[in-house]
């Protein structure tokens, strides 16, 4: 990565911890980001406003100002990637800062491979428009937004309307997680944001015409008490 | 005009009449006897009777001297104003008889001819006639003032009772303190001895004198107080419902249906009026409206503690969490960093990897201490919402990761299992723990299996082993926290089969373990499947 990069990364961490800290500087620097730190919410508010960065970490357990409030006033005025930093059962956490507009999240303890492929694909969808490629591949599969047609091995798959346009969401956003809530909303409409069981359905049957081998799914991802994510191709 | 006075507004006939007062005090007032007033109703009606007369003759007297100086006319302008002085103090009665008094005294000894009762001129036959109506008309509305003077003071002094006892009760601490304060001021208003009757909380329910009663119901009277607590209807003397019985009782009754009953018991013999029935209903609604938001605030306080002892322990646990996993996450960090840094030798990678597994062992110790104090403290609140069995199940073999890589993994999974209503993520931590178990404490390379399937309204998972099995006075132990079955061979924590058992009873499923036929050990989860998804078929499409 950092072989073709020109000029390198700005990550900003907003962690309190200092091993954290010092962590994940070597971890980024090593990978070719240039690290800022913030100790806490309200510096971190000021050090994204003085400087434009590519990517924002944010632990969500902060003295000051909390991880989701910090989020909530970044969202007010910058679109640059969050990436949130958070610990195992804090399902209700995540989902929260998804839905205020976290890109994706990473759980402590994490890996240093995952974390850094996370960051990428983050900044893979940020730097693509969102209309770019309308064509989705992964395996044999391969889905034509534009002429609304997906085949698996070059043989067309039908879909009806509804399951079409969840795809189609999952494939918007390939490699994001997304929550319950905003699928429901984004296909079914506003009235449906807790209505889980038609999403159930809906994956089921989608992994059933679309998956390889639909008792171990690889396209489409549950996220455990969060939502799904479409892999990537 | 009657001059029988005993029903007249402010006839004093009736000795229980509220007698009252010039002001209207906001201390406690004496309903029964009469104090500190000095109006008409201390006078009994001979003794206005009395006083009328005795305006007269004085009046007489002094007309009789200041006849020297002014005509007779005048003087019975003189007598008009004792008339209307008279008003002032006494009744109706009274005052009829004082102007007839006076006119017939003015024509008596004054009008010409002087000490005869006929009237020469027809002038002051007429002036007679206007003197007797004016005399009556001003006496008659001084009187009515007056009355209407009274009736304001009374209710005055109605409504400054009911303030304050509504005031006492509001700046009472707590229930004890109102049941107290409601003895004390119902007994020094309505001068009686008041016992305040209580539910208990068993059925049937029975009710006793509160401690700070003044007097103690027998159990004849409890008899009558029962009525009145299950009837919400007043009863006992002076009602119209058991009115021999000694007490008066009246019921408290609140939003939640009746909370006590206040009983009485008058000082004197004598009934309560119309007025004070009324104020007594009034201060039993006062209690009542009391009772209700003292348990409401109860209730609140009580969901405040809660919630504070839920936060501490929140606090508590979140703060000891942080303290390990921050090292942990630092660990698990770096020595990942250190394989992918791709510059050590075969041995520094595979020390890296141990690194990073006891770190994900530390951390899987760590959730599982964790998630075992958040079910002992009681806080567990299960986020049900439906899910898909297949996709549970793989989620947990996926999250169970390469620790069951040594045995071969078999899932048998019905199709068409209706969606289910559970929490994902302690669904989940359930089947995980029950893999890793069955890994841990079976011989490698024996099969583990998973299977689903529906047994009438229940959805029955089941993590099935060939290993060694349980001795069968441990198949219920083994779900107790820190409890390891004597064969179990070394590591674990004695956690995880609790976790399973607490997890599962927390949304209401229930779990067990049995031999299976053929050797080894079968966990069974069994889940409520009888609500079904509401889904419409128009939005399936």
């Amino acid at each position: 990565m950092n072989t073709t990069v020109t000029s390198p990364i700005l990550a900003l961490v907003v962690d309190d911890e200092p091993q954290i800290q010092r962590l994940l500087t070597i971890t980024l620097e090593a990978a070719g980001y240039r690290v800022t730190i913030a100790d806490g919410g309200k510096q971190a508010l000021v050090i994204a406003a003085q400087q434009r960065h590519d990517i924002i970490l944010l632990d969500l357990g902060l003295p000051d100002l909390s991880g989701l409030e910090t989020l909530k006033r970044l969202r007010e005025w910058t679109q640059t990637p969050i990436l949130i930093l958070t610990v195992h059962d804090s399902e209700t956490e995540k989902v929260q800062a998804l839905d205020c507009g976290a890109d994706d999240y990473v759980t402590k303890p994490f890996n240093t491979a995952e974390l850094l492929a996370r960051l990428r694909a983050a900044l893979r969808r940020a730097n693509r428009g969102r209309d770019e490629e309308p064509v989705f591949r992964f395996g044999d599969l391969e889905a034509d937004l534009s002429n609304r047609r997906v085949t698996r091995a070059g043989q067309p798959v039908m879909l009806t309307a509804t399951e079409y346009n969840l795809f189609r969401l999952f494939i918007q956003h390939a490699g994001k997680v997304l929550t319950h809530r905003h699928i429901l909303r984004e296909v079914w409409g506003p009235n449906y944001q807790e209505k889980t069981a038609y999403l159930r359905v809906y994956v089921l049957r989608l992994r059933e015409k679309l998956e390889v081998n639909p008792a171990a799914p690889k396209l489409f991802l549950t996220e455990p008490g969060v939502g799904y994510r479409l892999a990537e191709s | 005009m009657s001059a029988a006075p005993s029903k007249d507004f402010e006839s004093p006939a009736a000795p229980t009449a509220p007698p009252p007062e010039p002001e209207a005090r906001l201390l406690p007032v004496a309903w029964l006897q009469g104090e500190g007033s000095f109006s008409s109703q201390l006078l009994t009606v001979w003794q206005q009777y009395f006083i009328a007369f005795g305006m007269f003759a004085v009046t007489t007297l002094l007309n009789l001297w200041l006849q020297r100086w002014i005509g007779y006319q005048t003087i019975a302008l003189v007598y008009l104003l004792a008339v209307v002085l008279l008003a002032l103090f006494v009744g109706r009665g009274p005052i009829l008889f004082g102007t007839a008094l006076t006119a017939l005294g003015w024509n008596f000894f004054f009008a010409p001819p002087a000490f005869a009762f006929n009237i020469a001129d027809t002038y002051d036959n007429m002036m007679l006639v206007i003197y007797f109506v004016v005399t009556l008309t001003v006496g008659h509305l001084t009187t009515h003032l007056r009355a209407q003077r009274t009736l304001e003071q009374e209710r005055e002094r109605r409504t400054a009772a009911l303030y304050q006892l509504t005031r006492e009760l509001a700046d009472a601490a707590d229930l004890d303190d109102i049941f107290c304060k409601i003895i004390r001021q119902v007994g020094i208003f309505f001068k009686a001895d008041v016992a305040l009757l209580l539910p208990n909380t068993n059925l049937p329910v029975e009710l006793s004198p509160y401690t700070a009663s003044v007097w103690s119901p027998k159990e004849k009277e409890l008899n009558v107080a029962r009525w009145v607590y299950d009837n919400k209807q007043p009863a006992g003397r002076s009602t119209e419902t058991l009115s021999e019985a000694e007490g008066l009782y009246w019921p408290l009754v609140t939003s939640k249906g009746s909370a006590g009953v206040l009983a009485l018991r008058g000082k004197s013999k004598c009934e309560l009026t119309v007025p004070q029935r009324n104020l007594l209903e009034n201060f039993a609604r006062q209690i009542g409206l009391i009772l209700d938001r003292q348990r409401l605030r109860d209730a609140e306080t009580n969901v405040r503690l809660l919630a504070e002892s839920e936060r501490l322990g929140r606090t508590l646990l979140n703060s000891v969490s942080h303290e390990f996993r921050t090292p942990i996450a630092a660990i698990t960090s770096a020595a990942s960093g250190l394989q992918t840094s791709g510059s050590l030798a075969p041995t520094q990678q595979k020390l890296a990897l141990e690194i990073e597994s006891a770190c994900a062992r530390l951390n899987r110790v760590v959730q599982s201490l964790l998630n075992a104090a958040r079910l002992q403290s009681g806080h567990m609140r299960p986020n049900l919402d439906w899910c898909e069995v297949s996709d549970l199940v793989q989620v947990a073999l996926r999250g169970v990761g390469n620790l069951t890589a040594a045995h071969p993994l078999e899932t048998r999974i019905d199709p068409g299992l209706p969606l289910v209503k559970a929490d994902f993520v302690l669904m989940e931590q359930v089947l995980v723990n029950l893999l890793i178990n069955a890994a841990t404490h079976t011989p490698l390379g024996t099969t583990i299996e998973v299977a689903a399937r529906i047994a009438g309204e229940e959805l029955i998972l089941e993590v099935a082993d060939r290993g060694p099995g349980l001795p069968s006075d441990q198949l219920d132990r083994v779900f107790d926290l820190f409890h390891r079955a004597p064969t179990a061979k070394p590591g674990g924590t004695g956690l995880g089969l609790a976790i399973v058992k607490g997890f599962v009873e927390a949304q209401g499923g229930r779990v067990w373990a049995e031999n299976r036929p053929g050797g080894g050990a079968i966990f069974k989860v069994k889940l409520r499947v009888s609500e079904k998804p509401d889904l419409r078929m128009e939005d399936i499409l």
